[in-house]
């Protein structure tokens, strides 16, 4: 993902948008298309072993948000993403989270911000796990900074059957923010 | 407070939006009534028209008009606008509305604010602004400001001769947007690959003094009311200082819009040039105004035309262009000639009017161009004993019909005038109607 540009992206249309006066702006952000086919966009999971759990999280990614937004107020931050899990073999269930900070290494140290649904693992198939929903308004002032650290951490449990070449790969992450424009 | 480039565009949105509002400003409550014309001959007839200095006074003509400022009661009790940057009531757009319309005038009707959301959509290979309601804020063309002004005329008079000085400024500064970023703002188009996105700004200004020789008087006729009269000023244009630029600032979308390897990059040259010792060379220029009038009875029609000639020569300016370079990621300045001459014109102005009286009803029809572009204003008048009614259309410099109503009563050297009026001295052009009330002294 190229977090510099995606910056100016956001910097250059909260200028525009200026022009709303009184109202919202309201940010459509395809984080996914900034990810994909950069190698951040997969988690590779080692084997579990049946009956066993794990985690494994992804490094922490930065993401440019506009300038100016420190006076501004975040309204909401809804997300809507799509993970996709194939394996050689394995059962068992599989979700993931997205964590945010407003440093690197802080990333995963807090609670998750949301979580997907669970999803059963199908033997040497495909999986699809959907996460929908907004972020607490405790979260909402990081996207008034000027960047915002996202981690997603995979939650593996095997059942009967140990899960082998386990790849949980994205394949949509949308983010709308809406803001009180005080851009001065 | 911080301010942002977003907010310095409002502010020349803002000054553009102004221009109009400046053109047809008047404190008169029967001006507004009429819609900016004026049936005396005073205001911009004696402006723009030399003749008028000589035409004899008529009785409806004021000795001086005092505005009764109701707008500033209404601005002190209904205002919600807050400076405030932190409360949640903070509308720059309200706060330029308020510049665009000061609190002289009772607003009956405000102009409508844009409070839409605005959405942004963005992606690596997507960018869609769709501004809403906000994207009438988006000029359809070039949009600017500026005209020729006379900002002081200090002079005495001897038997139709008159030696004055005035100060002039000359303005003329905008900007244009091209056809795809235009687009892209106001059509929510999205940002396309291999495109450029420009704004291409331009600009004049220059100002200084001009002494002055002019001469006035009636040529032939009758009497005071039907007659010829001629007027003509010779102008010597010392010119204290001048700058003057145009260029083109913009991106270029390459084959990804937001990607590392191509990204979009800046692109912009513009050249200017400017005065080397503002006020130490003076530039230079000759010009002059002429006008006639005619009073035939119920008839009077004139034109006067400003600045004829009016050519001033700079003998030092320098000429510079900043053009963007690549290789140091900024704009880099070079200095193209230096201590060359320049020649620059001041744009003619000119005023066209005719008024026809019938028993008590008074029409009135004038053209007003202040160097810029043409108004267009058509009006009467009627009175009945002490009591005026008004009424008026106008074509404003936006090119917008705008309407006025008014009335008023007269004892003796007083009188009591109101006038309603649309105008579109507005972010979004769409009018709004103010009430204007004044006393004046016969």
């Amino acid at each position: 993902m190229n977090k510099t540009r995606l910056g100016l992206a956001l910097a250059a249309a909260a200028s525009v948008a200026l022009a709303c006066g009184q109202g919202h702006i309201i940010f459509n952000v395809d984080i996914f298309s900034f990810m994909s086919g950069t190698g951040n966009d997969t988690i590779t999971i080692p084997t579990v072993p049946a009956t066993l759990g794990g985690t494994v999280d992804n490094p922490p990614l930065s993401v440019q948000l506009p300038p100016g937004l420190s006076n501004s107020v975040v309204d909401t931050v809804s997300l809507a993403g799509r993970m996709v899990l194939t394996n050689t073999t394995g059962s068992g269930t599989v979700f993931f989270q997205l964590f945010f900070a407003g440093d690197s290494a802080s990333t995963y140290s807090g609670a998750a911000a949301i979580s997907s649904d669970t999803v059963a693992i199908t033997n040497a198939g495909t999986d699809t796990v959907h996460l929908n929903g907004n972020l607490t308004p405790v979260l909402n002032s990081l996207f008034t900074q000027s960047k915002v650290w996202i981690g997603i951490r995979a939650h593996v449990q095997a059942g009967a059957t140990s899960i082998t070449n386990g790849k949980l790969r994205l394949t949509a992450l949308n983010a709308h923010v809406v803001v009180n424009d005080k851009f001065f | 407070m911080r301010f942002r480039p977003a907010a310095i565009g409002l502010v020349v949105l803002t000054a553009a939006a102004a221009v109009p509002a400046r053109a047809q400003f008047s404190f008169d409550a029967r001006r507004i009534g009429m819609a900016g014309l004026s049936l005396q001959r005073d205001g911009d007839l004696r402006r723009y028209n030399a003749a008028y200095r000589a035409t004899p006074r008529k009785k409806e003509q004021s000795r001086f008009i005092i505005p009764i400022p109701l707008g500033v009661l209404q601005a002190i009790k209904d205002s919600n606008i807050t400076f405030d940057t932190k409360d949640s009531n903070f509308n720059p757009i309200a706060i330029a509305n308020l510049v665009l319309n000061p609190p002289i005038f009772y607003q009956i009707r405000k102009p409508p604010t844009p409070t839409n959301d605005v959405t942004v959509t963005i992606g690596k290979n997507q960018l869609i602004v769709d501004l809403g309601g906000a994207k009438v804020l988006v000029p359809q063309d070039r949009f600017s400001f500026g005209g020729s002004s006379r900002l002081l005329d200090l002079g005495f008079g001897v038997k139709g001769f008159r030696l004055s000085v005035y100060a002039f400024l000359v303005e003329d500064i905008g900007s244009d947007l091209n056809d795809n970023l235009r687009a892209f703002l106001r059509d929510t188009q999205p940002a396309q690959p291999h495109t450029e996105y420009d704004v291409l700004p331009s600009g004049i200004v220059q100002a200084g003094f001009a002494p002055s020789l002019g001469w006035a008087g009636k040529v032939a006729g009758p009497d005071p009311e039907h007659g010829l009269y001629l007027g003509a000023t010779v102008h010597r244009y010392y010119g204290v200082a001048y700058g003057q630029g145009n260029g083109t600032i913009g991106l270029i979308v390459h084959d990804t819009i937001f990607s590392s390897d191509s990204a979009p990059t800046p692109v912009g040259s513009v050249d200017y040039r400017y005065t080397n010792h503002p006020g130490g060379n003076f530039g230079t220029g000759m010009g002059g105004d002429v006008g006639f009038v005619v009073l035939q009875g119920p008839i009077e029609f004139g034109l006067g035309v400003n600045d004829v000639g009016a050519t001033i020569t700079w003998p030092l300016t320098r000429i510079e262009r900043a053009q963007y370079d690549t290789a140091t990621n900024a704009f880099v300045k070079t200095v193209v000639a230096d201590s060359v001459e320049t020649k620059t014109k001041i744009p003619i102005s000119y005023i066209g009017n005719v008024t026809y009286n019938t028993g008590n009803i008074t029409f009135g029809f004038n053209l007003v161009n202040s160097g810029r572009r043409t108004m267009m204003h058509v009006g009467a008048e009627t009175r009945v004993g002490p009591l005026a009614v008004r009424g008026g259309i106008s074509r404003d410099q936006r090119k917008l019909l705008q309407f006025g109503l008014g009335g008023g009563l007269r004892f003796g050297f007083l009188g009591l005038d109101v006038g309603f009026a649309t105008n579109s001295n507005n972010l979004s052009s769409q009018r709004g109607i103010v009430m204007a009330t004044s006393l004046t002294i016969y």
